[in-house]
């Protein structure tokens, strides 16, 4: 079963305080107030934390998150 | 989700009126974390932004973790959304998914949303209601409190508008838990009866699709702790309510909504 991560490029998450982030439960990319979507998910902060993904083992599997569900 | 879409959350509410069991919500790190909304100027600011973003389908998603039609603007801000989304310049697909105890609160936006003419009609896609039991002695143990009836009324009042207009589809989805397993049948009996007296599109399946149709959705379990178990469980009872898992070959990458 393939429960690999895929929110690297498939989702962007802006919370109740404006701040953007790819994954939750790294850090934000960027803040809706100074900085729109666009800039934020094309930032190096972004692939920074697209690096992180890419190695991250973390089983979180959280609903909601963008995870690949098949056997 | 499209492989060239690209999904746009927003968080318009960080906590749940629920405590259902189940839930990621308590799976976070939120000890910095303080209960809020998302106002209603980041909410503009940011969807008229959307327009920015070339070459990917945007699904905008006013939902995260959070039950989002606790904030109070979810009406109005949904409403700016669709006004500004003439001929889906900021976004094409809008869903979210809610555990349905509000709904009626926002039924006359998501009425005039859905009714819009300058836009894809399908443009309200689909909202995904989180349910979880039949009865509501399953629904109070798995989520902290009654509500079912309520939920159920509400699901009623959007098929009536899915009737006139098309959309928004519903996914009412279940989560098989040891809680609620002896119930997906029942679950999925009374639903089919429900779609299939208003003669409106349906499927019953066991992964995750997005089409133009209603879907009685048994979801697994997310149990990082013991997720073969959650699996195994979920592989059984699909499997003793007839629910085929014939859409692989159709849908091979179902991610989770």
């Amino acid at each position: 079963m393939d429960e690999s991560c895929k929110v690297a490029f498939s989702c962007l998450v802006i919370n109740e305080s404006g701040d953007m982030r790819i994954c939750r439960d790294m850090e934000p990319i960027g803040n809706i107030k100074n900085t729109t979507p666009e800039e934020a998910w094309n930032s190096k902060a972004a692939t920074e934390v697209r690096k992180k993904i890419f190695v991250c083992q973390k089983p979180c599997k959280i609903l909601n998150c963008n995870y690949i569900d098949h056997e | 989700m499209s492989k060239d879409s690209l999904g746009i959350s927003f968080e318009m509410c960080n906590f749940c009126n629920l405590n259902c069991k189940m839930c990621g919500i308590h799976l976070q790190n939120r000890k910095d974390c303080k209960s809020g909304f998302l106002s209603f100027e980041n909410w503009k600011k940011g969807v008229l932004s959307l327009s920015k973003i070339k070459g990917r389908y945007i699904d905008l998603v006013p939902h995260w973790i959070g039950e989002p039609l606790l904030n109070l603007d979810f009406g109005k801000m949904m409403l700016f959304a669709f006004n500004n989304n003439e001929n889906n310049k900021l976004f094409h697909h809008f869903q979210f998914s809610t555990n349905g105890l509000l709904i009626n609160k926002h039924l006359d936006a998501i009425k005039e949303c859905v009714s819009m003419k300058n836009q894809s009609e399908n443009t309200f896609y689909f909202i995904n209601i989180s349910l979880d039991a039949y009865s509501d002695l399953t629904f109070s143990k798995i989520k902290g409190k009654n509500g079912l009836e309520v939920v159920k009324e509400n699901i009623k009042l959007l098929l009536d508008i899915q009737q006139n207009f098309g959309y928004p589809k519903l996914h009412l989805s279940f989560i098989i838990m040891e809680e609620n397993k002896h119930e997906a049948g029942l679950f999925k009996e009374f639903w089919v009866n429900e779609f299939t007296k208003r003669n409106l599109p349906h499927a019953v399946s066991c992964r995750f699709i997005c089409e133009d149709l209603n879907v009685i959705y048994f979801r697994r379990l997310s149990n990082p702790s013991d997720q073969i178990s959650a699996n195994k469980l979920h592989q059984e009872i699909v499997s003793s309510i007839g629910v085929q898992d014939n859409l692989y070959n159709k849908y091979p990458g179902g991610g989770e909504f």
